[in-house]
């Protein structure tokens, strides 16, 4: 990383070998401890010098917590895999193709070759205001900046709006959630496994945090049942352009379709709450209908139930509305 | 000249540093340090080298060239675009440019300057912008991450250039400019085939962005006021 010629604030920096090793230095240095992944958030926030750890943790050593391994019925994900191995690993292609494609639209092929899954599931809120510096709620300080009638806005949230108005800004968030993936945690007390669903956490259960990690805490591996794999998937992506840009909103969506009819669904949208939205109404209502363009519109149409939007986002609305409505078309147009 | 001096070919080591010369030039004034300058002068010329007269050894190029207006380059663009009405999205699927600039010198590198400027353009029309807080003066669109100039993805694959090649005649060599024209074409004619494929939606402003073009596929209100900018 000193390829970087900009000014970050000191910090001590440890690159342990183990996992064990990582969680003992977490404990040893408790809260002022940054971890780092690929650095491709790290490093943003240090340059900027908004985020000043005192000690980093750079997990770049630990071989056990890279590469992709089938697991049972199943596949495992280290946290440490890179989304360009994500997006190119054919057991992921073949079984997992939502995460395959959701992966391979993340920024750009030089941030896919350096910046991790993990990393890419944990990285924080990308909302200007916040990344500016300035003292919002979310970093700790007392109004939101965002939420205001003069704030520009465009590229806040729609739902659970709780004195912050950021959203998640992952690709992959969604495709894990939509998949049913298992987040592997560890720390010094043991390991726990959680829903990928509820690995992500909104502004009313912890403002200052994306996701259930405490510090301490180090997520290892990301595991996806045999569940949903091959099922019919749909990802789709918009953004002001094609690449090294997070989405406006982002939909991943896998259903079993026998003869026609939705077996079973699973729909998820990124960009429009500080969370990826699993839309369990929307899955109900799809449950035992045929994929038709009625099914979609009124998929479409339940999605959309009690957004609220800011003064310049109204358009994600319509957005949140035709993406889903796509998912359930299954063809991109 | 060489290392910093002006010396005699047969012997360099007869000769004057930059500075000496710059010296001796003011030491003798008249036509040496620009006080005194021919008469043929382009105004322009002549407004620069009296600025400078006295400050050293001035020297100033003669134009006698009997020109009245002054020469402009043209470039004509036609681009074909997909807009997805249900997401905003814009994909530039062919471009074609034409510049009038005179005599062609070099013609890889006018299709460079053409296709080159058309992709600048294009960021014009579609994505580039600056967005300011006006209660708090911030910035939002900062670095080159936040400015979105548009990357290869979002490029036409397929971009042709062609040039009329008909000398200036007010010119020596017959030339004409090409840097700015083919900007300006591009990021117009994306604009009209966005509203073409609309139906007649006018935006008047640059740039138009996804969110824009839904509002507008969907008929509902735009978030910016009509005069807004910086949005």
């Amino acid at each position: 990383m000193a390829i970087i010629q900009d000014m970050m604030p000191a910090f001590e920096l440890f690159q342990p070998a183990s996992v064990n090793d990582a969680l003992a230095l977490l404990s040893r240095h408790g809260k002022d401890t940054w971890v780092l992944g690929g650095g491709m958030d790290s490093l943003d926030w240090f340059k900027d010098r908004v985020k000043k750890p005192k000690v980093v943790i750079d997990l770049g050593n630990i071989k056990e917590i890279e590469g992709i391994r089938q697991q049972g019925d199943g596949v495992e994900i280290g946290a440490m895999t890179t989304l360009t191995q994500v997006a190119t690993n054919s057991l992921i292609q073949s079984r997992y193709g939502l995460l395959a494609q959701a992966a391979r639209k993340v920024a750009t092929p030089q941030i896919r070759n350096q910046g991790t899954i993990g990393g890419n599931v944990s990285q924080d809120a990308r909302c200007w205001y916040y990344r500016d510096g300035m003292p919002c709620y979310r970093a700790g300080g007392n109004t939101c900046y965002a939420d205001t009638p003069t704030a520009m806005n465009r590229e806040h949230c729609l739902f659970e709006a709780d004195r912050c108005v950021a959203v998640t800004p992952s690709d992959t968030a969604p495709a894990l959630i939509a998949l049913d993936a298992k987040f592997v945690i560890r720390n010094s007390k043991g390991e726990r496994v959680v829903d990928a669903e509820d690995f992500f956490i909104g502004p009313k259960v912890d403002i200052k945090r994306m996701t259930i990690l405490k510090p301490g805490d180090l997520l290892t591996a990301i595991r996806l049942p045999a569940t949903w794999a091959g099922a019919r998937f749909y990802f789709e992506k918009v953004s002001d352009r094609e690449a090294w840009d997070f989405p406006l909103v982002n939909v991943a969506s896998a259903m079993i379709v026998e003869g026609g009819t939705i077996k079973q669904a699973r729909v998820v949208v990124g960009g429009v709450a500080n969370r990826p939205l699993r839309l369990k109404p929307v899955e109900d209502s799809l449950r035992g209908e045929r994929v038709s363009e009625e099914t979609a519109e009124l998929a479409g149409q339940t999605a959309i139930w009690g957004a609220k939007p800011l003064n310049h986002n109204h358009y994600k609305v319509s957005l949140m509305k035709n993406l889903v409505k796509r998912s359930v078309r299954g063809v991109k147009v | 000249m060489g290392n910093g001096r002006v010396f005699l070919k047969s012997d360099s080591s007869k000769g004057l540093t930059f500075a000496e010369a710059a010296q001796q030039a003011i030491k003798l004034g008249g036509k040496y340090s620009g006080k005194e300058l021919p008469k043929e002068l382009n105004p322009i010329t002549a407004r620069a080298a009296t600025g400078l007269a006295g400050q050293g050894l001035v020297g100033v190029a003669k134009d006698n060239l009997p020109i009245k207006g002054a020469p402009f380059a043209f470039c004509a663009t036609f681009v074909q675009v997909e807009v997805d009405l249900e997401t905003g999205h814009v994909e530039i699927k062919e471009c074609v440019e034409v510049a009038d600039c005179g005599t062609v010198i070099h013609p890889k590198n006018l299709g460079n300057q053409l296709t080159g400027g058309a992709v600048q353009g294009f960021g014009f029309a579609l994505t580039e912008k600056h967005v300011f807080d006006t209660k708090l003066g911030l910035a939002a669109t900062k670095g080159l991450h936040g400015a979105k100039p548009l990357t290869f993805l979002d490029v036409p694959l397929d971009m042709q250039w062609e040039a009329v090649n008909q000398p200036d005649k007010y010119n020596p060599v017959g030339v004409k400019g090409i840097g700015e024209p083919p900007l300006g074409a591009a990021a117009s004619a994306v604009l009209s085939a966005i509203s073409d494929a609309l139906g007649g939606v006018f935006f008047n402003r640059t740039p138009v962005t996804c969110d824009m073009i839904l509002n507008a596929a969907e008929k509902k209100p735009q978030s910016y006021k009509p005069l807004e900018v910086n949005v």
